[in-house]
């Protein structure tokens, strides 16, 4: 029977202080993922691997958003939360991008770094008052859905990785395991070690940005996605309408290799970079859609190549002005997308204009994310600076493209023999079924 | 401001030869959108830029309630820059638009 007592006092839990170090250790982890899936998707070649990240990243950033949010509410220095980090923390997250394979990379995260994560929620839960921490209750088992589910995803994209290359992934996976578990693990509550520092897996040198977007092997080689003349018919819009859609992988890309490149941005950077990067790898997905279902194959009977990034970094140039070009090709998508939209709707096709409408959304953010972003990395010469390289970004991209079609440099010939031949089929199967 | 200046409907004049009409508290890009005029626009919050226009002559100011929110420096403001998704129409106007 209960007794009335003031002796019955709860054992004594987590207080404002821990939680809020233990949170911010959380927010890092969140951060430091989506920063690594996007500096690496650059060099993911598996194309379920590439198109499965972006989402995974921008998930990651509303979660950091959220934990950071959190700590500054538990009286935790503004001034500190996005740096005053547990160095031991921070060195094992930089090794996730030492990695040297697509395996190596996925199995790292969704191995090794997500299910801890998943297993340091539930520690926290665990041990907390879910009375007293409820916001923070809250946003854990918000993001435990989300955590769960990504690893759901990636097993079926992990399962078709190389299997030689997974295998030879193994000891790196045990390099971080071993390394996390020396660390304490994600909220640094169990016992430290010492750092694996002689594994054959350590002492990589730190990972940047490749030169080029690297694409999936069971690709046929590609320099550029235009193609050098313009459509002739209604059919061949559509069709060089989604080509140019499947090939905004680029522009996913792009705002990851800025997460990664430049560390030390505001928070809201990431959040912009993270969502952008998700957009346009969305916009991809629905010119593959289209593509797939009149019958396309990816990769094979159209062109899959980041030839924007590469028109820049091949003429020496670097992020900065990929910025401006990605920025050079927002402005006038609102014009462009609302027409397509109003095009393709008048053609019929209005899962083409539906994705116009969605695209011509999205872009609203991106300019704003590009004239923000810009103007930070500018600083004091951007009003002069901002339209000059704007305009520098595109005269370089656009003569990088006529050279390679004067030249007969595009590469376009076998991939417009198969587009053309795709388009007479479906017309004359349609004919036929009329 | 003249108060008895919004009461009334005015007419914006684009360079490239359009005019509509906008309404009292109605922003310069829904009066163009519901006249069928083709501003290219995106947002409709003042925050892409997108259809951001020298006006020419008149009285365009942008919404004073969402004047935090806009993405325009001061300069472009007193260059004659609006935001037209964000903008009213307080006189009679000339907006500078080539396409």
């Amino acid at each position: 029977m209960a007794t009335n007592t003031f002796n019955n006092f709860l054992t004594p839990q987590r207080g404002v202080e821990e939680s809020a170090q233990l949170l911010q250790r959380l927010y890092l982890v969140e951060r430091e993922l989506l920063r690594a899936l996007g500096g690496w998707h650059m060099s993911i070649s598996n194309w379920e691997l590439k198109s499965l990240v972006p989402r995974h990243w921008w998930q990651d950033s509303l979660h950091a958003d959220a934990f950071r949010n959190r700590v500054l509410e538990l009286r935790y220095p503004r001034r500190d939360v996005d740096s005053r980090h547990d160095p031991d923390l921070l060195s094992f997250l930089g090794e996730l991008t030492r990695a040297q394979t697509d395996a190596e990379f996925a199995l790292g995260i969704y191995h090794v770094v997500k299910p801890a994560l998943i297993a340091a929620y539930e520690q926290y839960i665990a041990g907390c008052d879910t009375l007293l921490d409820a916001p923070s209750v809250h946003h854990i088992e918000h993001t435990l859905i989300d955590e769960r589910a990504h690893l759901r995803a990636a097993e079926p994209v992990l399962a078709g990785l190389d299997s030689d290359q997974v295998a030879a992934a193994q000891p790196w996976v045990n390099y971080l395991s071993t390394y996390l578990s020396a660390i304490g693990g994600i909220l640094g509550t169990g016992p430290r070690s010492d750092l694996p520092l002689k594994d054959a897996c350590a002492g990589r040198p730190a990972y940047h940005v490749p030169p080029r977007a690297v694409r999936d092997p069971r690709f046929a080689p590609a320099v550029v996605e235009s193609p050098r003349r313009p459509p002739r018919t209604p059919r061949e819009s559509q069709v060089w309408y989604a080509i140019d859609h499947a090939n905004e992988m680029w522009a996913a890309e792009v705002p990851g290799a800025m997460m990664w490149e430049w560390a030390n941005m505001p928070w809201e950077f990431y959040m912009d970079a993270a969502r952008w990067g998700y957009d346009e790898q969305r916009h991809a997905e629905m010119g593959i859609r289209r593509l797939t279902a009149w019958g396309f194959e990816m990769g094979i009977d159209y062109p899959m190549v980041g030839d924007p990034y590469h028109a820049i970094i091949e003429q020496g140039h670097g992020l900065l002005t990929v910025l401006a070009l990605l920025y050079y090709f927002e402005r006038d998508a609102p014009r462009f997308k609302q027409q397509a939209k109003e095009k393709y709707a008048s053609l019929g096709d209005y899962t083409s204009a539906q994705d116009s409408d969605y695209d011509w959304a999205d872009e609203a953010l991106h300019l704003r994310y590009g004239y923000t972003w810009l103007n930070h990395m500018l600083g004091a010469d951007a009003k002069q600076r901002l339209p000059e390289l704007v305009k520098e970004a595109g005269e370089l991209w656009e003569r990088w493209l006529a050279e390679r079609w004067e030249r007969g440099e595009d590469g376009y010939g076998p991939f417009m023999e198969r587009i053309e031949a795709r388009i007479a089929a479906a017309e004359a199967t349609e004919q036929a079924i009329a | 401001m003249n108060a008895n200046l919004v009461d009334v409907a005015v007419m914006v004049t684009l360079t490239n030869g359009y005019s509509f009409e906008v309404f009292p508290n109605e922003t310069v890009l829904d009066a163009a959108i519901r006249a069928g005029i083709p501003i290219p626009y995106s947002c409709r919050s003042g925050t892409c830029r997108t259809c951001i226009s020298r006006v020419i002559s008149g009285s365009i100011e942008h919404d004073p309630e969402y004047l935090d929110d806009l993405l325009i420096d001061q300069d472009e403001v007193a260059d004659g820059y609006r935001l037209l998704c964000s903008s009213l129409a307080h006189t009679d106007s000339v907006i500078e638009r080539d396409d």
